[in-house]
């Protein structure tokens, strides 16, 4: 018997004829992972991701005073957020980086936030995202309901609520804070890897002084899931009509897609390299820190695609200078022999993009954004992302950056 | 030099990659598993919801699709599970009811189907619906290739039997 069973096929495409897609769209996936990243993704190819985020507003939208309940903590922790329809919401996501002075070293973090509105009575969300205080996107939507998962999670929390079912999970500390840990939601899931039923839930820390929601996690098995805390710097029930949540203006750079190219395709010479950044191309030498400058790469940005014309309303062009035994070029990405340092230049940053996917956010001059081994500066109006194995090689990178000497751009060797 | 090699990530335009190449296969597989093409389409779209939001956890271990797979399967499970529409394995169900004029051979194909073991059907849905290789099922369903084959032929083996008793009846 072959592994493809004639009778076998065609009993199964009685079972489930093919047809045509039922797809809500990868626009609608992306909004209900992430409210805030549909518009980030379009206009950044890199921005970190913060999924989890959207994870943990929904929770605290379903954490709210249905009414009245049972004396104690729960009671208290209702009582602290007060009671009016708005519900507004500051998180601290895990998107933001360190801000590190390239003389003195010192470094500061930069936290990347998200606050959010949302008016169940008119089923609007407002949602802004800022980066050390500088707004990387805001949009207003409305949703003609919450998501499925979100009612369910509501009802099941008001019901808990209600009948005092509601229970505190665990006791710990959040940034110094002693809180304890209140399950949400929470309901056993299958995973096919161990054919186990697993309990996943979902949980609000109150402070044990204040009552207050601090922070949001997952959990599954009673254990935190990593990279699911989000730390809660505020929520509160506003007034209806306190706040305007207006559609913003629609933004010129708006598009559906972001693409580039990796600097791998279109290999430059170093005077072309030179010429797309009007001269002002920075390197880290003809070698660094051992590493020979391997590839001079044509960097793309495009954005805003016009659909059924195939064409963008937007292009940045840019540079990638790699570092490192570049052994092959293949269809998957290049193929090291040992580690490699990338770095992306383009002398305009898209709005919201950029060669580092940072956002707007631009460090002042002198000072690098640090991010899980990427560096990101702008350096004589020259907008860089530094891409090494890890922070103190990113910040050697930085520091060793230097206008390349027209003698370097006019050597033939790419 | 303190250098290691650069980390990776799977990325948005990955995960979107996926969905786009794969979408009709990560239905038609969704709707077998959840027995109904709606819940299977709600089971996708809430399996690449959650394939985004927790990305950061895949850790490159296996194929990304595998891991996406993993997830799909597992939401279809659920609704599954739910009990929205569950397919009868009751061996009743095998005979098509004495009034409907609808319960044709899409009726006794499913009871037979439903009636195999979960793992057979898992196999069997990701074989021919999604194309997947003994490999990719493997990574999928995190068991080894020859327990792939080895439910697979005995997923053949049990279909063509019920088919033969059926058809004899």
């Amino acid at each position: 018997m072959t592994d493809r069973d004639g009778y076998v096929a065609a009993l199964l495409d009685e079972v489930a004829p093919a047809g045509a897609p039922r797809s809500s769209g990868w626009e609608a996936i992306v909004r209900e992972a992430d409210p805030g990243r549909v518009k980030r993704r379009r206009l950044v190819a890199g921005i970190p991701a913060a999924g989890a985020l959207a994870a943990a507003v929904l929770v605290l939208v379903l954490a709210w005073p249905f009414g009245e309940t049972k004396g104690g903590v729960l009671d208290r922790a209702l009582a602290a957020v007060g009671n009016g329809p708005v519900l507004h919401v500051v998180l601290r996501g895990e998107w933001g980086g360190k801000l590190v002075d390239l003389r003195t070293g010192v470094r500061s973090d930069v936290f990347g936030e998200t606050e959010i509105w949302y008016d169940a009575d008119r089923n609007l969300i407002k949602h802004v995202s800022r980066l050390g205080q500088t707004v990387q996107d805001q949009e207003v939507y409305r949703s003609k309901k919450p998501p499925a998962d979100v009612l369910g999670l509501a009802t099941e929390y008001r019901r808990a609520l209600q009948t005092g079912s509601a229970r505190i999970a665990s006791e710990g500390e959040v940034e110094g804070i002693p809180v304890d840990w209140i399950k949400v939601r929470s309901e056993m899931l299958p995973d096919v890897a161990d054919n186990r039923l697993h309990e996943w839930a979902q949980e609000v820390a109150i402070s044990k002084e204040t009552y207050e929601p601090v922070a949001t996690r997952e959990t599954r098995d009673g254990s935190t899931i990593e990279g699911s805390r989000q730390r809660l710097l505020k929520m509160e029930g506003l007034p209806a009509g306190s706040v305007n949540l207006v559609e913003p203006a629609p933004s010129p750079l708006d598009g559906k897609l972001v693409a580039f190219s990796p600097g791998f395709g279109d290999q430059l010479s170093r005077g072309a390299a030179d010429a797309v950044l009007s001269g002002r191309l920075l390197w880290a030498g003809r070698a660094f820190q051992g590493l020979p400058l391997a590839r001079v790469g044509k960097l793309e940005w495009k954005w805003g695609l016009i659909s059924g014309q195939r064409r963008w309303k937007h292009e940045i062009d840019g540079v990638l200078l790699a570092y490192g035994d570049l052994k092959a070029v293949e269809p998957g990405g290049p193929r090291f022999d040992g580690p490699s340092v990338l770095i992306r230049q383009a002398l305009q940053i898209p709005l919201g993009g950029g060669p580092g996917g940072f956002g707007t956010y631009v460090p002042p001059e002198g000072s690098v954004l640090l991010r899980s081994g990427s560096a990101v500066l702008r350096r004589d109006g020259v907008d860089v992302e530094i891409q090494a194995p890890d922070e103190e090689t990113a910040l050697a990178a930085a520091r060793a950056l230097e206008p390349m000497p027209a003698s370097a751009g006019s050597g033939a060797r790419r | 030099m303190r250098i290691a090699r650069n980390r990776s990530a799977v990325s948005l335009d990955e995960i979107e990659a996926v969905y786009r190449s794969r979408l009709d296969q990560f239905q038609r597989v969704a709707a077998a598993v959840s027995g109904d093409p709606q819940l299977g389409a709600d089971a996708v779209h809430d399996a690449f919801v959650l394939a985004v939001r927790h990305r950061r956890r895949f850790r490159g271990e296996g194929p990304l699709e595998a891991w996406v797979w993993r997830i799909v399967v597992n939401e279809a499970r659920k609704r599954r599970a739910e009990g929205a529409r569950l397919v009868s394995t009751d061996p009743a169900a095998l005979e098509p009811p004495a009034s409907s004029n609808g319960a044709g051979p899409g009726h006794r194909a499913r009871a037979l189907v439903a009636a195999l073991p979960e793992r057979q059907r898992l196999i069997l849905f990701l074989r021919y619906y999604a194309d997947l290789d003994y490999g990719g099922i493997a990574a999928a369903l995190d068991v080894k290739q020859g327990t792939v084959a080895a439910t697979l032929n005995a997923a053949h083996a049990a279909l063509r039997k019920q088919l033969q008793e059926v058809d004899h009846d």
